[in-house]
């Protein structure tokens, strides 16, 4: 069990609230549970917020350390947040900056071993992404009105082109949150399956003695190699979440084309 | 003062306040007055590009195939309630591939954009690219 | 207002996933054997068969926990942290330029001062050229005056010695002539025998003019 590559992603109930709907029946309803992928959600959220807020409270001058990286993080995020969305997308900053740190935290989490990783699951990636497109499409609506709906007409086409560019421009908007949600889940989920089928390889050669033990040690190297990458591949999707909100943003503060 | 104290006729007092005594640390002023005005973006902005590139690359191929699943799901649906037979999937299907490509393509004048200005104003860059 | 949004998008996804669940279900029944020992082994795991991410039974249980726990995250960063983090670095830019602004005040007031400490040197050096060159012709002028003083003083003393020289001198040679006179009376007396005065005075003054 330990060397299946799939185990690592099982939702297990730590404990459960009871059932929601069903006919009272042992497997109807829905099951309300405080999982293992809500126990890193939680922690994500309480590490993050433990770190923004304990290491500003010196408030410093001149930061120290700890108060330095909070400060880099919000200057990082507050960078791209005005290179991509301009200063007006500056009022999304603080929803792109739990964003970012939220899924770059739990991608790190995931590199640890036997920690979960919520962002290796669809639902997750998929409720945030959906969450994006929400703000992005109430916002632009509320914002410039009917005109929001320019979005999807580009402008300068000729208007007999209008009929067919239109649905074309409707599903590349449509795609965006199912490209966001799966872009994140794919990547984590096939990172974490490589790690683990690496590392599996080295515990269960380096456990058929000496010929063994020389043999895992190439597939050491991969994992360490396919560790780093790892990180990187967390690091960049959560920036790459962070700036597709972004310029998504964007869109629904300017729509006209 | 021990500088020039030659004959009294040639000591020069003036006001133009950039004396020799004082004109590097004045330099130095202007230098950090000037390196702080666009509060530090270039430096940073141009760190990020280089990850910014990158992370817009890496785009391709999920916009690509995103869109033709979008497209084919709605095809699909409009088959299962209108019952039009593969029509509306093989339509939206087309539509979805387009859509992909229009993806792709819009990704692809990012990055020239973005290579090309980097250091322009965000907001017009973007607008130019749509 | 970011969860409430989370959670109005539930719905949509139930309606999304729900032909999944049903699918799923069927997967459960038919691999129910199997099943029941797992769980019985471990007591809480969601092994349906399915691969886990697409299960979509923990979908409900995940979706709230990432509604509460984004949620709180979204609060805790847009009310307390991330004002934080701006209110200290405006804090510092402002504390910077006010620093730089107060460094630029006071190279100023120290090239003031720089100016008026030369301007103020530059006049006294005047100032005291002025009383050496003073001072100097006072002193020449006094040095002139004593000397010309001395001067007349040391002739005056030279004339008045010049005089009484010449006076002695005049007065000496005429005890000349007188002591020739009686000399030459004398000599001449004891030569000849008597002769009168005015005849000796007489020959010494003839020999003396000559």
């Amino acid at each position: 069990m330990a060397n299946d590559p799939i185990h690592q992603f099982v939702i297990e109930d730590i404990f459960t609230f009871g059932t929601i709907g069903g006919d009272g029946a042992a497997d109807t309803g829905v099951t309300i549970a405080f999982t293992n992928s809500a126990l890193f959600m939680v922690l994500t959220t309480g590490l993050i917020a433990a770190w923004l807020v304990l290491t500003t409270r010196g408030r410093g001058l001149v930061p120290n350390r700890w108060q330095l990286s909070s400060e880099l993080m919000y200057e990082f995020v507050a960078n791209m947040v005005r290179s991509n969305a301009g200063t007006e997308g500056m009022k999304f900053f603080p929803f792109v900056f739990s964003l970012f740190t939220f899924i770059l935290i739990g991608n790190w989490f995931g590199m640890i071993p036997y920690f979960f990783t919520f962002t290796s699951h669809i639902i997750v990636t998929f409720a945030l992404s959906m969450l994006v497109m929400a703000v992005v499409v109430i916002y632009g609506f509320v914002k410039n009105g009917p005109k929001f709906l320019k979005l999807f007409v580009p402008s300068g086409v000729p208007g007999y082109i209008v009929p067919i560019v239109t649905p074309i421009e409707v599903i590349s908007f449509l795609s965006r949150p199912v490209s966001l949600s799966v872009r994140l889940f794919g990547n984590m989920l096939a990172g974490h399956i490589t790690l683990k089928v690496f590392t599996g390889f080295v515990v269960s050669l380096g456990s058929l003695g000496a010929i063994g033990v020389a043999g895992a040690v190439l597939p050491l190297f991969m994992g360490v190699a396919i560790t780093a990458l790892e990180l990187m591949v967390s690091t960049v999707q959560a920036y790459v979440f962070a700036v597709l909100t972004s310029m998504y943003l964007n869109d629904a503060i300017h729509p006209s084309h | 003062m021990a500088n020039s104290g030659n004959t009294p006729g040639e000591q020069t007092p003036r006001d133009d306040h950039s004396g020799p005594e004082t004109s590097d640390l004045a330099e130095r002023i202007k230098r950090a007055q000037r390196a702080r005005a666009p509060h530090g973006d270039d430096a940073s902005s141009s760190r990020q590009g280089d990850m910014s590139t990158l992370a817009r690359g890496l785009r391709i191929g999920t916009e690509f195939v995103a869109a033709i699943l979008v497209g084919s799901f709605i095809g699909f649906a409009i088959d299962q309630f209108a019952g039009t037979g593969p029509w509306a999937l093989l339509g939206f299907f087309f539509l979805g591939f387009a859509a992909g490509i229009l993806n792709v393509t819009r990704v692809v004048a990012e990055l020239n954009a973005q290579s090309t200005a980097s250091d322009k104003d965000p907001g017009d860059k973007n607008e130019k690219v749509r | 207002m970011m969860q409430a949004q989370a959670q109005e998008q539930e719905p949509v996804l139930d309606e999304l996933t729900e032909p999944v669940e049903s699918d799923v279900e069927s997967i459960d029944e038919s691999v129910d054997g199997e099943t029941h020992t797992e769980v019985g082994a471990d007591g809480s795991e969601h092994v349906t068969g399915v691969f886990p991410p697409f299960d979509a039974t923990t979908f409900p249980s995940q979706l709230l926990w990432l509604a509460i726990s984004f949620g709180a995250l979204y609060l805790i960063m847009s009310r307390v942290a991330l004002p934080r983090v701006a209110d200290i670095l405006e804090a510092r830019r402002d504390r910077v330029e006010g620093d730089l602004a107060e460094a630029d005040r006071l190279r100023q007031k120290t090239d003031n001062a720089i100016a008026s400490y030369e301007a103020e040197l530059a006049q006294a050096r005047g100032k005291a050229h002025a009383i050496a060159e003073e001072t100097r012709g006072q002193i020449k002028a006094d040095l002139d005056s004593q000397r010309s003083k001395v001067e007349a003083d040391l002739a005056k003393k030279v004339a008045s010695a010049e005089d009484r020289i010449s006076r002695t001198k005049a007065e000496a040679l005429g005890h000349v002539d007188e002591i020739a006179t009686d000399t030459v009376q004398a000599l001449v007396a004891q030569l000849t025998g008597q002769i009168s005065e005015s005849t000796a005075r007489d020959a010494v003054e003839k020999v003396t003019k000559e």
